[in-house]
């Protein structure tokens, strides 16, 4: 209904009508204790702990800010622990490390993109998008922090 | 019964006690796929927004999507994960109507499976795994509760997707009290869904209201901070 009331015929109108907001992205853990311990400890908003049994249990947690969460558990992917890989968007890179190494976890030094390719450091002027530093989540999932101040409007 | 399966609920400062807040915004997940290029056609077909596909000209490219009304994007590409292609599995799509999202794939000619829901408080089964467990029983939940429906896809890569179907969110999952819509069709559906309630709420009281646009208010604020909803 909603969609055939769209303007236009090409396909792409036709699909854009509906919603569908990624929410939830689920990471493959070995231990589920240790790294809630982890996500709590880096300041992040444990928002379920539910388990079933001895083989179901689930974790989610939502990044400050975030309007997408993770999962991880017992019985919740199939995935090998440690092969997740995301970005986590910041304002002030420098800070965000601050705040993780305080919380004691070793993060990488800050690298950056530039016209000649990727350098140690921060971007010298600190464009957005440019600055980047990577951790580690106990089971070895990567977390790569951006810093992004001033949004590209073409990403939205 | 049902109780036993209702969400903990956990207060800001319980979990974040004594850590200073930093905003960091889960944007973006990589998705490993091995064709760069049959992976860009699919999710164009989808009708997800392509907002970047950068190429060096030698060894790495990478494409960015974003779902839509979602705050967080995919990318893939070249040289952009070591993770073997298909392997992200248990990515969720929030969706406010399964039916409507199952049909606008089926209209781009997208293989989803039919509707299923968990089976009561029997988490461990043989199916994949998904947020409710491994018991895939078929149909959307009988009652329609929100975060209880569920539908099934795969990219050309084998990579798993989920849409969730979500009208009410339980307190606790959002950061503020705001309201907000990402987009119009979001809010449409949500208006929709206070008529219907609000068309209820009148065979009920067996009277006319004509202070609709309060009620409608007060029931699309009700649904998003998770509080009782208007009768």
């Amino acid at each position: 209904m909603s969609t055939s009331e769209l303007p236009g015929s090409d396909a792409t109108n036709h699909a854009a009508s509906v919603d569908m907001k990624l929410e939830v992205v689920v990471i493959p853990v070995s231990d589920v204790d240790r790294a809630k311990q982890f996500y709590q400890r880096i300041g992040w908003r444990l928002n379920i702990d539910r388990s079933a049994g001895d083989d179901f249990r689930l974790v989610q947690f939502t990044p400050p800010g975030s309007c997408c969460s993770v999962h991880f558990g017992k019985g919740v992917t199939s995935a090998a622990p440690g092969s997740g890989k995301s970005f986590l968007v910041v304002t002030d890179i420098v800070a965000a490390r601050d705040h993780l190494v305080a919380a004691g976890v070793e993060v990488g030094d800050f690298f950056h993109d530039g016209p000649e390719g990727r350098g140690p450091g921060l971007h010298p002027q600190r464009l957005s998008y440019r600055s980047r530093a990577v951790f580690n989540d106990p089971d070895g999932n990567v977390w790569h922090m951006q810093e992004v101040s001033v949004r590209d409007p073409k990403r939205g | 019964m049902a109780n036993s399966v209702q969400e903990i609920q956990f207060n800001d400062a319980a979990s974040a006690a004594g850590v200073a807040k930093v905003d960091m915004k889960f944007e973006i997940v990589v998705l490993p796929v091995s064709d760069v290029d049959r992976a860009k056609a699919f999710y164009a077909s989808l009708g997800w927004r392509l907002d970047a596909d950068y190429d060096n000209g030698s060894d790495y490219r990478v494409i960015q999507f974003t779902p839509p009304g979602s705050g967080c994007s995919v990318i893939f590409g070249r040289n952009v994960t070591p993770a073997t292609p298909g392997s992200a599995q248990g990515l969720y799509l929030i969706v406010s109507d399964l039916e409507a999202a199952r049909k606008h794939l089926l209209n781009a000619g997208i293989q989803i499976s039919e509707p299923f829901h968990g089976g009561d408080n029997v988490y461990a089964g043989p199916d994949e795994p998904y947020l409710f467990g491994r018991i895939r029983v078929p149909g959307p939940d009988p009652e329609h509760r929100s975060y209880r429906s569920f539908a099934s896809f795969r990219d050309p890569d084998g990579n798993g997707w989920l849409f969730q179907e979500l009208t009410t969110r339980l307190p606790g999952r959002i950061d503020a009290a705001a309201t907000s819509f990402a987009s119009a069709s979001d809010l449409a559906s949500a208006l929709r869904r206070a008529e219907a309630a609000h068309g209820e709420h009148e065979k009920r009281t067996r009277q006319h209201d004509a202070n609709w646009a309060d009620w409608y208010a007060a029931y699309i604020v009700a649904e998003q901070s998770g509080a009782e909803l208007p009768q």
